[in-house]
C-alpha cells in the first residue's frame, strides 16, 4: 500500500504543476531543520486511501553542493523514506534528466519515472518508446505525461498499482574511491547508449524559440523591448484597473450611507459606517491593481521570458554587487517584498543573495501602490504629456524608477561595505518559450490576491477599528459625555487620543510638508504601508459630516489653515510618496528578512538605513518643491 | 593544444578539457564534459554572458564559466 510519495526532479520540469494537480489546494509549507529550504507537502485521495506527497526542491543531482541538493539527498537516504519516489523528467531534455534519475535509482529506493512535456517531445519528432525505456531501466514504470493539459490520471494509477521490483541492479556500479567527475561521465555515457536504443526520430531543433531569442535578447532590441514591456504594464495597470476600482469605491460609499440610514444612531452605527465599512473598502479597492500586476508577472514567468531577462541583465547587475538572478526578486518586489525575498534563494552566492535581500524592499511593492494612487489622483494633474502620455501614469512610472535606482545605489554601497567574499557564477538552463497556461495564471493570481486580502487585509481592518476608537474618543470625551454626536468635528479629532499623538510628532515632520493627520498615518503605517489609506479613510470619515463624498474628494477639500492653500499640494504629495517609497514600513518584511538571514542584525540594518533615507529624501524633495 | 571556447565563433566544437574549478561538478552534471559537441549560440553585449548549445539543450554561462572550457583544435 502506497501512503507516502516524494517528487524529485530538475528545476523547471513542471514538478510544481504536477504537485498542484495532485494536491489541489490541499498543501502546506514547512521547514527542514537547520536550512532555509521550504518543505512543501500535501495529500490526495487514491481510492479509499490518503496519500501524502512531499515536493522536494528542484536539483540537477544528489551530489551535495547546495542546501537544496543536501535536503533531497538527506530526505531520500533518511529514516522516513517514502514508499515511492516519483522522478519527474523533462521529455525534451531526457538525457540530462536521466542523470538525476540514475542517481536516485542507485539509492535502491522504489521509483517511478515520469516523462513530462511528452507532447513537446513528440512535436520535435522524438518518439521515445516508454516501454523500451522501462525495460532498459530494469522494469521501472515509465509514465508519459503532459501535465499542462491538467490530466495526471496515468500517474495516479501508476502509483496505485505500484509493485516494488525485486530484481534491482545498479545503474552505475560504483567502486570505492572513484571520483564524482569520473562517475558522472560514466553515467552520461551509459545514458548515451541507452538513448540510442530508444528509436528516436531525427530531432528537430526548436526554431521558434531561436527566432524569438534573436529579437528578445538582441543587443539593442532586447533591452528596448524589456523597457517597453515594463512601461506598458504600468500604463495598463493604471488605466484599466480604474473601472473596477470606481465600482468598488461606489459600492462601499453606498453601503456606508445605506447602513447609517438604517442602523440606530449611536457608537455601534458609527463603528460600522465609519470604522469597519471604510476599512474593508480600503483593502478591497486595490485588488484589481494587485491582480493585474500578478497577472503580468505570472505570464512573464510562465512564458520563459524571465530567464531571458536574467541573460539581458546579468552583466549590468554585476557592478552593483548583484546577480542576473537578482532581477527576479527585484521585479517580484514590485508585487510584494515577502515572496521576493524568499525567491532570492535561487541565488547561490551568499554575498549577492544578502545584498539582494537588503535592497529588495526598496522596490515599490503593491502595498505602496494604494498610497501612490491616492496621492497621485490628489496632487498630480490628469493631463496628457507630449500629446499621448498620461501624466499621472508617468509619475507612477517615475515612482517605480525611483525605487529601482535607490535599490541599485544601495546595493553598490553594501557591496563596498560588506566584507564577505564569495565567488559568483551563472550556469542556467534556457527554457523553451511556451504559451502561458490559463489555469496556472488564474491559480497564481487568485492565490496572491487572496494572500493580500487575508494577510494584509486583517491587519488593515484591525488597525481601522483601533483607529476609529482612538480617533473618536479622547481625554475630553470622558468629561463631556452628555454632548451629542456633534462633538465629532475637526476640533474634536484634534483633541482625540490620536490627534494628540499626531500633534506630538508634528514638529519632526513639518519640514517634510506634513500635518498631524499625515503624522497619524505615518505612525499607523509602521505595521504595513497600505494602512495609510485605511487611516486616511477613518480620519476623514470621522472628520466630515457628509458621508456621501469619497475619501478623495474629502482630502482634496482640505485646506491648510496657515497658508490657505490645499494641504495636499504637489510638494507635499511628492514628499509623502518619496517617504513611502523608501521607508521600511512592513513588519512582515522584517520578519522574513530575519528568517532568511537567520539573524536580527540584517532586519535592523534594513530598518535603520531605509528610515534615514526616507526622512532625508522627503525633506530635500519638499524643501525644493515648496 | 587547445583553445578557449569563448574566443571562437559560432561553429560546433569538441570539448577538450574542463579546467579545475568549484564549478566543474556542476558543468559535468549539466552535460558539459570532454568530447561533447558544444556551440556558441548567442552572446550578450561584451560577450558576457553567453548561451551555448550542448547535448541538445541551451545553457546560459558567464564568460568566466565559459573560459573553463577548452576545445580541441581541428
Amino acid at each position: 500500500m502506497i501512503r507516502k510519495i516524494a517528487l524529485v526532479g530538475n528545476p523547471n520540469v513542471g514538478k510544481s504543476t504536477i504537485f498542484n494537480l495532485l494536491t489541489g489546494l490541499n498543501q502546506k509549507v514547512g521547514n527542514y531543520p537547520g536550512v532555509t529550504v521550504d518543505k512543501k507537502y500535501g495529500s490526495f485521495k487514491l481510492g479509499q486511501e490518503t496519500v501524502e506527497v512531499v515536493d522536494l526542491p528542484g536539483t540537477y543531482s544528489l551530489h551535495p553542493k547546495t542546501e537544496d541538493e543536501q535536503v533531497v539527498r538527506n530526505y531520500l537516504t533518511g529514516d522516513t523514506t517514502p514508499d515511492v519516489v516519483v522522478v519527474i523528467a523533462d521529455a525534451i531534455n531526457l538525457h540530462r534528466n536521466l542523470l538525476l534519475f540514475s542517481q536516485v535509482y542507485d539509492l535502491k529506493v522504489p521509483v517511478i519515472l515520469v516523462l513530462n512535456r511528452i507532447d513537446l517531445s513528440q512535436k520535435d519528432n522524438e518518439n521515445i518508446s516508454t516501454e523500451k525505456l522501462s525495460s532498459l531501466l530494469g522494469g521501472v514504470p515509465v509514465i508519459p505525461l503532459n501535465a499542462r493539459n491538467g490530466n495526471i490520471d496515468a500517474l495516479k494509477s501508476a502509483i496505485e498499482s505500484f509493485k516494488s521490483n525485486d530484481t534491482w541492479q545498479p545503474f552505475y556500479q560504483s567502486s570505492n574511491g572513484v571520483d564524482y567527475l569520473k562517475e558522472t561521465e560514466a553515467r552520461h555515457q551509459k545514458i548515451n547508449k541507452l538513448m540510442k536504443f530508444l528509436n528516436k526520430g531525427d530531432k528537430k531543433s526548436d526554431s521558434f524559440s531561436n527566432k524569438l531569442d534573436k529579437l528578445l535578447i538582441h543587443k539593442v532590441w532586447g533591452y528596448a523591448i524589456f523597457l517597453m514591456i515594463l512601461f506598458v504594464i504600468f500604463q495598463f495597470i493604471y488605466v484599466f484597473a480604474n473601472v473596477p476600482m470606481d465600482l468598488i469605491d461606489n459600492f462601499f460609499v453606498g453601503s456606508g450611507s445605506f447602513l447609517s440610514e438604517r442602523l440606530p444612531d449611536g457608537p455601534l452605527s458609527s463603528l460600522v459606517t465609519e470604522g469597519i465599512v471604510p476599512g474593508i473598502g480600503g483593502v478591497v479597492i486595490f485588488v484589481p491593481q494587485i491582480a493585474f500586476l500578478f497577472l503580468f508577472l505570472t505570464v512573464l514567468e510562465e512564458t520563459g521570458y524571465m530567464t531571458r531577462v536574467v541573460f539581458l541583465m546579468d552583466k549590468i547587475m554585476r557592478p552593483f554587487g548583484l546577480h542576473g538572478k537578482s532581477v527576479v526578486p527585484l521585479i517580484s518586489g514590485v508585487a510584494c517584498a515577502i515572496p521576493a525575498i524568499m525567491s532570492s534563494r535561487s541565488i547561490d552566492q551568499p554575498k549577492e543573495r544578502l545584498i539582494t535581500i537588503l535592497v529588495t524592499p526598496l522596490m515599490s511593492c503593491s502595498a505602496r501602490l494604494p498610497v501612490y494612487i491616492l496621492l497621485i489622483a490628489l496632487t498630480v494633474p490628469d493631463k496628457l504629456v507630449a500629446g499621448f502620455i498620461n501624466m499621472q501614469g508617468l509619475v507612477l512610472f517615475g515612482m517605480y524608477m525611483l525605487g529601482i535606482i535607490a535599490a541599485l545605489v544601495f546595493a553598490m554601497i553594501f557591496k563596498a561595505i560588506l566584507l564577505t567574499q564569495s565567488k559568483s557564477f551563472l550556469i542556467m538552463e534556457m527554457p523553451r518559450y511556451q504559451l502561458p497556461k490559463f489555469r496556472n495564471v488564474v491559480f497564481n493570481v487568485y492565490e496572491k490576491s487572496k494572500a493580500f486580502v487575508w494577510g494584509a487585509g486583517r491587519i488593515i481592518l484591525a488597525i481601522s477599528i483601533i483607529l476609529w476608537v482612538l480617533g473618536s474618543y479622547g481625554p475630553d470625551s470622558f468629561r463631556s459625555s452628555d454632548e451629542s454626536e456633534e462633538i465629532l468635528t475637526q476640533t474634536s479629532l484634534e483633541t482625540s487620543f490620536i490627534g494628540i499623538l499626531g500633534k506630538q510628532i508634528e514638529p519632526a515632520i513639518e519640514p517634510l510638508g506634513y500635518d498631524w493627520k499625515i503624522g497619524i498615518s505615518l505612525i499607523t503605517s509602521f505595521a504595513a504601508r497600505e494602512v495609510f489609506v485605511g487611516t486616511m479613510a477613518t480620519i476623514y470619515s470621522i472628520d466630515e459630516s457628509d458621508s456621501e463624498a469619497s475619501l478623495l474628494e474629502r482630502m482634496n477639500q482640505e485646506i491648510n489653515p496657515e497658508t490657505g492653500e490645499k494641504t495636499y499640494g504637489l510638494a507635499t504629495g511628492i514628499s509623502l510618496m518619496i517617504f513611502y517609497a523608501f521607508a521600511m514600513q512592513c513588519m512582515s518584511t522584517l520578519a522574513v528578512t530575519k528568517r532568511e538571514t537567520k539573524s536580527w542584525k540584517w532586519p535592523l540594518i534594513q530598518l535603520g538605513y531605509m528610515t534615514v533615507l526616507a526622512y532625508v529624501s522627503s525633506l530635500i524633495a519638499y524643501q525644493i518643491l515648496a | 593544444m587547445s583553445k578557449l571556447l569563448s574566443s571562437l565563433s559560432s561553429t560546433p566544437q569538441i570539448i577538450a578539457h574542463i579546467e579545475e574549478s568549484d564549478l566543474k561538478d556542476r558543468l559535468y552534471e549539466m552535460g558539459v564534459y570532454p568530447n561533447q559537441t558544444i556551440e556558441i549560440v548567442r552572446k550578450a553585449p561584451f560577450g558576457d554572458p553567453l548561451v551555448v548549445k550542448v547535448g541538445g539543450q541551451l545553457i546560459m554561462l558567464r564568460k568566466n564559466e565559459a573560459d573553463l572550457i577548452t576545445i580541441k583544435e581541428n
